[in-house]
């Protein structure tokens, strides 16, 4: 999809100056009982010196055109003549006051200054000065220095039945609702570890980087829902408090999830999380969940046997994993890990992009929290959370310019953004129990108080609840029960 | 397009060559240093006999596949077993399927999964 990348900060339209000739504005003494055409002043003959002196300025500078500067009729400025006070401070009506200002439009705009000059030495003139060129109010322009504060847009921090409830968190459980002390790794292929909302130095534990933007900014886009910074521009992570570390699927030259998966254990501890933001191509040609390779299912056991969650995106396959087809695969299995399927967001509504992918602009996707059309489910599906225009760093239809630190998207979707939100919520549990128990809850037990306090999944048209993707995390029911 | 975003899906990394996953038969491992796969009871055969020149082995999980079975765990254990078959760039690993299955160390050889993110 084609779409205009916005500059960084404030955007300015870009306003060009209005068209048109500078001109004079000058105002004739009220007690001057002087009329003017479009080539000439005249008057009666005792004002005949002042008509003379006012001619000969325009003749000197070639003036091109004189003019009523509120468009007054000629029968409005002829009765100037006879309606004239005796003195310039007498009051006079709006209409004469308004008949005695002249536009003055010289042929060249360099005898603006010149003209001016000698049109205010003349005796029957009241004020002249250059009429000055509006323009709009200017706009703050792209050269802020600032990014601006998305974090109104992260509809997912709220309250539940909405949001998982992480604002809430924050406030109860201060630093240590934050993941303090927990260390999550991101398997993919790539990120932006420059971005200027995510923690500096974020260390790439193993593997290799796909050199392709579109794997940057999904990497980039994912460490932001989780760990970006909090302050007054930019977004703000579930896990702020946490520290990321992020480990490619590419080891030697070749996808490899399973040593992915395997090495991040070997360097992350009991409490920490692992989440797997990959998905591939199942039996019936439609995108499926890792754990469906033997190996990865292996993988995530050893990880988490050794204490350490793993969060893993169900997939954008609208695949059922309680198939035959599935029967004794991964798919209906327990591996032990978090399977996060994709449900609508309260938000709830497709943008102008809606028919680019057969849908109506602007129109409804659903029920809140019913499974999203591409999401996977199944029995082995854990726990959902916002699949649609999710707001974090990354991409930059929010907020693009030249530099890709500065990028913010407001549309990261799919399991992709599903699973950032669980994980993030995860890493805010266990630093909880860290700081309140002094351990870590095991994986097993995260997973179960996700579900069993969470925000239920709702039906929908065509998307019954047996398609089940599970409910959305509600963290301060979570954390009441640490 | 993608379903989700209306974005073109990521493209696959340049570059990257074609291979093969390989599960060895309980029992057996590869022997990095010999290049060869070492059953329980002492016997070894090639896993590459056969391949493209240039052909590599390399577990998928090189710490698993170098520890001593005993100290392993069971998913540990089926871990080691895995095997990524890296072919010479321009093969066609389809191709190469049938042989690799037929090796008295293989218990099975797969295509790898066609990965992607779920965007």
């Amino acid at each position: 999809m084609a779409r205009k990348q916005a500059e960084v900060g404030y955007v300015s339209p870009g306003i060009s100056p209005p068209k048109g000739p500078d001109y004079i504005v000058m105002e004739l003494r009220h007690d001057s009982r002087v009329a003017y055409s479009p080539t000439a002043f005249a008057g009666p003959t005792e004002v005949r010196k002042d008509t003379d002196a006012l001619n000969k300025v325009l003749s000197a500078f070639r003036v091109k055109r004189v003019a009523s500067h509120f468009g007054m009729k000629a029968t409005q400025i002829r009765r100037r003549v006879t309606a004239a006070p005796p003195s310039h401070d007498r009051p006079v009506s709006g209409e004469f006051a308004h008949a005695g200002f002249v536009q003055i439009i010289p042929r060249r705009k360099e005898d603006l200054a010149a003209l001016t000059r000698e049109l205010n030495r003349l005796d029957s003139v009241w004020k002249a000065e250059v009429a000055p060129r509006p323009v709009p109010a200017p706009a703050p322009t792209g050269s802020s220095t600032v990014s601006r504060n998305f974090e109104p847009a992260q509809g997912y921090l709220h309250s539940p039945p909405n949001g998982i409830g992480a604002m809430e968190v924050w406030k109860q459980a201060r630093q240590s609702g934050t993941g303090r002390g927990i260390t999550i790794c991101d398997i993919e292929g790539n990120w932006n570890r420059l971005h200027e909302d995510l923690p500096k130095r974020i260390p790439l534990i193993g593997g290799t980087l796909i050199n392709d933007l579109g794997w940057k900014n999904h990497g980039t886009a994912v460490l932001g829902e989780m760990v970006s910074r909090p302050g007054p521009s930019g977004t703000v992570g579930i896990s702020q408090g946490a520290r990321a570390v992020v480990q490619s699927a590419v080891i030697n030259g070749v996808f490899n999830t399973a040593g992915a998966i395997a090495n991040a254990t070997s360097k992350l501890g009991k409490g920490d999380v692992i989440l797997i933001e990959l998905q591939a191509t199942g039996p019936n040609g439609k995108y499926v969940a890792m754990q469906y390779w033997d190996d990865v299912f292996s993988a995530i056991r050893v990880a988490v046997d050794k204490g350490i969650t793993v969060v893993e995106a169900a997939g954008n396959g609208d695949e059922d994993f309680d198939l035959p087809i599935f029967n004794n695969t991964g798919l209906q299995k327990d591996s032990g890990a978090i399977v996060v399927g994709a449900g609508i967001p309260p938000t709830n509504f497709f943008d102008y992009f809606g028919s680019e992918w057969g849908f109506d602009r602007y129109g409804k996707i659903g029920v809140p929290r019913s499974r999203i059309w591409f999401s996977n489910y199944g029995k082995i599906v854990s726990v959902q959370a916002w699949g649609w225009h999710v707001t974090t760093t990354g991409y930059g239809d929010a907020q693009g310019g030249v530099s890709q630190n500065r990028w913010y998207t407001l549309r990261f979707s799919g399991t992709s953004s599903a699973s950032p939100i669980v994980t993030g919520s995860v890493a805010c549990i266990q630093g909880l129990a860290k700081a309140k128990h002094g351990q870590p809850l095991p994986p097993k037990k995260v997973r179960s108080l996700l579900i069993s306090t969470g925000t239920p999944q709702e039906a929908g048209p065509g998307v019954p609840l047996s398609q089940h993707i599970g409910p959305q995390p509600n963290l301060p029911e979570v954390f009441r029960l640490v | 397009m993608l379903p989700v975003t209306g974005r073109k899906p990521v493209p696959l990394p340049k570059g990257m060559p074609p291979y093969v996953v390989v599960r060895l038969k309980r029992g057996w491992r590869y022997s990095e240093s010999r290049r060869v796969c070492v059953s329980s009871e002492g016997q070894e055969t090639s896993l590459c006999e056969g391949l493209p020149r240039g052909s590599r082995i390399v577990p998928v999980v090189p710490h698993a596949a170098r520890a001593d079975p005993k100290s392993l765990s069971k998913h540990e254990q089926n871990l080691a077993r895995y095997m990524h078959v890296i072919l010479r760039k321009g093969s066609v690993p389809s191709q190469y399927l049938g042989a690799l299955r037929e090796r008295p160390c293989v218990e099975d050889a797969q295509l790898p999964p066609e990965i992607s993110l779920p965007e």
